[in-house]
């Protein structure tokens, strides 16, 4: 028996002269989409990533005698991998995390540590809302997300899908930005608005209302996406090897939007649930560093050396962890942690910032001070890799100061 | 013919409801706008006799197979269609009966609580003949924003919080549902309150009562607190001092001692042992006054932070905001702002509010219409506007995650945005309209989530007439008439589906149209924006 479907039914004889559209309003390939531009990854390790455990100076006595029984150690079981030194302290990398070995020895990957946010906030709401604003404590309010306030004052057109986000998590570095688009399961979406659905819904959004203009977007956003699929492999998911975890599909999705080639500028990519380690920090910490190394290192692969040599991938986190260990293998809410800077025209193969030490003298309250804002390593990608010229409007308060991390 | 443009009616009836029908535009004609607003305000407290008779009736699928591990858990195969019974429950047994199926039970049974209440908020916001009641709750819900993801306690007394803290109080005291929801279980969970201790009193609450509940993150002036900062806002000394005022302020949750007994109920207690004496100034007033009032101090820091002047202020706007848009009109914001101080001890204090907005001054009939609807929004408002029925389902539990627009499911206390740009995406748009369009059928899985007879309806010389068929519903949906490009175009997909289904049983018939008409005309600006 014959069902009835979609399908079926344009195949009854709808061609795509099913509905006529409004004059002047069919959707054109817009100028963007096929620049090669630029990208700017943004991805958010929420919770508190612990960067001493991230990148270790495992050599350093007053970090096994705060972490007697989790910390990295420089041989034998649970020894990390070498990085080399920052003001004369060696680092480790933590051992689940060997294909970031792989990418730091290709110098692809560069590093900062004891990098942070300047605010004495230990709250996770408020100190992620900082960085999405690009603040510190006690600043101005900024009235964009940093990302959203690079895009729109850059210099040069704006393209129809300047930026894309996972637009669930609430992540608000990008809202502002006209023609956010959803990074998540994109590559599925031309299947859900067929051609003649979509004139129809155009035809009714011909008005300048704003929730019209953004109806036209997304049309022609689908018809740009299915007609650049046309020109790409069926299986889009030919290269990297990819683990079953949010970040590694999030990554994947990411992949695939940029083999689109879309015209995206910049995207935020939230690694949630994994960082926050108060407890049993031995397994948590490994899996989610091992999540990340596997996610990062197959994103690169995925997308292969033409798309590589445009995006550049900054990971960072809203604040360290406590210097001390506390009584459940875990560590509490703290201070500086470390930055991952990856991808094109980074200077890898290094670890940047300045090395505060981890005598109790040097400490913060006990946590690991911050020596660099954050905002210096986000200005300096903006600026030598966005094409931003006006960082002292993306970041008011800070002295743009680069530490050649990028170039 | 359609009418060519819009009436003082549907746009004002549009901005405080989930969407005007024929029915409540011919009711405010009949009544006036006055007495239809005040009999929406005297609502009698619960459900209205025909909602309450449609909640009885709902039954909610529920399907999972035998478990057995001896001598742990064991249960038996569940394939049966249940009422909502969780609606109906005290506190006391939904968090009894929590605490016993969990975690010896199907994960269906554990999520069970949590889907009777989504789909009790979108089938009162549907149905309800108290529809003001349904937007304000809608409201203040997202006020004091409350994520089921926290734990399992935050997300079973959620139906507590919704049924007996918000809906009593919506019209009520501020400073009354201040107590409430502070002492409520799922906010006492949700903030960190319930486990604070005297030695180091968790700020989380204290800190989100001011910044988000009432004076709001525009009087936030920083760290420390002088002679000037009472009076215009709030600073971390405030928030550490109403921290400690709150210590002790917990839940009988099994975990400590108070009084003399360790229960699990899920009612609020004040636990002396947890509670730090050494509050001092807070917004200008001395707490120490309080010292030995056991909670005298927490209802103290309640008073002080209903009653500021920057409270009014952001309370007042945002709920403008909620109404007419991202700029409300500045005379209805001052109506607004001086009712809400002027009533501030009156038990009906939100009542004053809501006619100094609305019946004090001609704004809210007067356009144009800019405030983007969320998606739920446009659900129910389309259920509403084509006579269709909400069925209990996990359906409302889980749809719109994607868009952010389930109940309860915004991450962080601030909740979502009330802004027209944070809806306008592509993700929202192309969820929405997907949405929208799986209505026809209705179907999640094997079960059914929303029914509906468009063709029942259809006046009988417009089931064979596409343009008829077009007017029509344009008419039910929008209210008058779309521009003619537009109604040309849903002229021309009306009748090709109409011929090609020309063979197809009635029902067929109706859920295609449903579908791919009725589901479009729902994408125009004109049903977008309210």
């Amino acid at each position: 028996m014959m069902t009835l479907s979609r399908r079926n039914l344009i195949a009854l004889g709808a061609g795509s002269a099913l509905v006529p559209c409004a004059p002047g309003l069919r959707v054109a390939m817009g100028a963007t989409p096929g620049t090669k531009n630029n990208v700017l990854v943004f991805l958010y390790l929420r919770g508190g990533m612990d960067g001493l455990q991230m990148v270790a100076p495992a050599d350093d006595g007053n970090y096994r005698d705060n972490r007697p029984t989790i910390a990295v150690r420089t041989d034998g079981l649970n020894a990390g991998y070498p990085v080399g030194a920052l003001d004369g302290t060696p680092f480790f990398l933590h051992p689940q995390a060997g294909r970031l070995k792989l990418l730091f020895d290709q110098k692809s990957l560069a590093i900062v540590h004891a990098v942070g946010v300047p605010t004495d906030s230990r709250s996770h709401f408020e100190a992620q809302a900082l960085v999405d604003k690009g603040m510190a404590s006690n600043e101005p309010e900024m009235g964009l997300g940093w990302l959203a306030r690079h895009i729109t004052i850059r210099p040069g057109p704006l393209g129809d899908f300047a930026a894309t986000t996972d637009v669930s998590t609430g992540s608000s570095a990008l809202v502002g930005v006209p023609g956010l688009i959803p990074t998540t399961g994109l590559e599925y979406l031309p299947n859900t608005l067929l051609p003649e659905r979509a004139a129809l819904i155009t035809a009714l959004n011909a008005s300048s209302a704003a929730s019209a203009v953004s109806a036209r977007t997304t049309v022609k956003l689908l018809d740009t996406i299915r007609e650049k699929s046309k020109a790409l492999p069926p299986d889009l998911n030919g290269n990297g090897s990819y683990s079953y975890n949010a970040l590694s599909q999030n990554m994947k999705s990411l992949a695939h939007v940029l083999k689109f080639d879309l015209g995206v500028e910049a995207a935020i990519v939230d690694n949630t649930g994994v960082w926050d380690t108060h407890e049993n920090i031995l397994q948590y910490f490994s899996n989610a560093a091992r999540e990340l190394s596997t996610a990062l290192y197959a994103f690169t692969q995925d997308v292969g050396p033409e798309v590589m040599s445009r995006v550049t991938i900054v990971a960072m986190t809203e604040f360290g962890r406590r210097v001390e260990e506390n009584s459940n293998g875990g560590t509490d809410h703290g201070a500086a942690s470390t930055m991952l800077v990856l991808g094109a025209g980074v200077n890898g193969g290094k670890i940047y910032g300045q090395w505060p030490g981890l005598a109790a003298k040097n400490l913060n309250g006990g946590d690991l001070a911050v020596t660099t804002d954050y905002r210096q390593v986000l200005a300096e990608v903006l600026a030598k890799r966005m094409g931003q010229p006006a960082i002292d409007q993306i970041f008011p308060t800070i002295k743009y100061a680069p530490l050649g991390v990028a170039r | 013919m359609l009418p060519l443009q819009t009436t003082p009616e549907r746009i004002a009836l549009n901005r405080i409801t989930f969407g005007a029908r024929d029915f409540d535009i011919a009711n405010v004609k009949r009544m006036g706008w006055s007495a239809w607003v005040r009999e929406q305000l005297d609502a009698p407290r619960g459900d209205d006799p025909a909602l309450a008779a449609y909640l009885a009736a709902q039954r909610m699928h529920i399907e999972y197979p035998a478990y057995e591990n001896k001598p742990y858990y064991s249960w038996p195969a569940v394939n049966e269609d249940r009422p909502l019974n969780y609606l109906t429950m005290s506190s006391a047994q939904i968090w009894a009966k929590t605490l016993q199926i969990s975690p010896a039970a199907d994960y269906r049974e554990m999520a069970r609580a949590y889907n009777e209440l989504c789909s009790g908020v979108v089938i009162r916001a549907t149905h309800s003949r108290y529809q003001l009641r349904e937007f304000m709750a809608d409201f203040w819900l997202n006020h004091f924003s409350i994520s089921s993801a926290k734990d399992e306690q935050t997300k079973n007394a959620l139906i507590v919080f919704d049924r007996d803290v918000i809906r009593p109080n919506v019209f009520g005291n501020f400073r009354l549902m201040l107590e409430v929801v502070t002492t409520s279980a799922s906010m006492l969970k949700y903030l960190d309150n319930a486990d604070s201790e005297a030695n180091q009193p968790n700020e989380n609450y204290a800190r989100e009562l001011m910044e988000l509940h009432t004076l709001g993150r525009g009087a936030y002036l920083g760290k420390v607190s002088n002679a000037d900062t009472a009076a215009k806002g709030f600073t971390d000394e405030d928030i550490i001092q109403a921290s400690r005022a709150f210590s002790g302020w917990t839940l009988q949750q099994g975990t400590h001692f108070i009084n003399g007994k360790n229960e699990n109920t899920g009612v609020f207690a004040y636990n002396p042992n947890q509670h730090n004496y050494n509050a001092g100034f807070c917004l200008g007033f001395d707490l120490s006054f309080f010292k030995y009032a056991e909670v005298a101090q927490g209802l103290k820091v309640l008073d002080l932070v209903a009653t500021h002047p920057a409270t009014a202020q952001f309370v007042c706007t945002k709920l403008c905001r909620r109404i007419f848009g991202d700029a409300p009109p500045p005379a209805v914001i001052a109506r607004a702002v001086a009712a809400f101080s002027a009533k501030a001890d009156q038990p009906d204090q939100m009542k004053h509010v809501l006619n100094a907005i609305l019946l004090d001054g001609p704004e809210i009939s007067q356009g144009p219409a800019v405030k983007v609807r969320r998606p739920l929004e446009r659900i129910v408002a389309l259920a509403r506007a084509t006579d269709a029925k909400i069925l209990a389902n996990e359906y409302w539990a889980t749809a719109l995650r994607n868009v952010s627009d389930v109940p309860f499911s915004w991450p962080t206390p601030d909740g979502r945005p009330d802004t027209n740009e944070f809806w306008l995406n592509t993700a929202t748009n192309l969820e929405t309209w997907n949405q929208m369009q799986y209505l026809g059928a209705g179907l999640y899985g094997t079960t059914v989530y929303f029914t509906h007879d468009i063709l029942a309806q259809t006046p009988p010389e417009a089931i064979k007439s596409p343009s008829l068929f077009v007017e029509y519903w344009v008419g039910s949906i929008i209210g008058y008439a779309l521009s003619s490009e537009a109604m040309y175009a849903l002229t021309k997909t009306t009748e090709y589906y109409m011929s090609a289904l020309a063979s197809y049983p009635a029902k067929t018939i109706g859920e295609r149209l449903y579908s791919e008409v009725i589901a479009v005309i729902a994408t125009a600006p004109e049903f977008v924006n309210r």
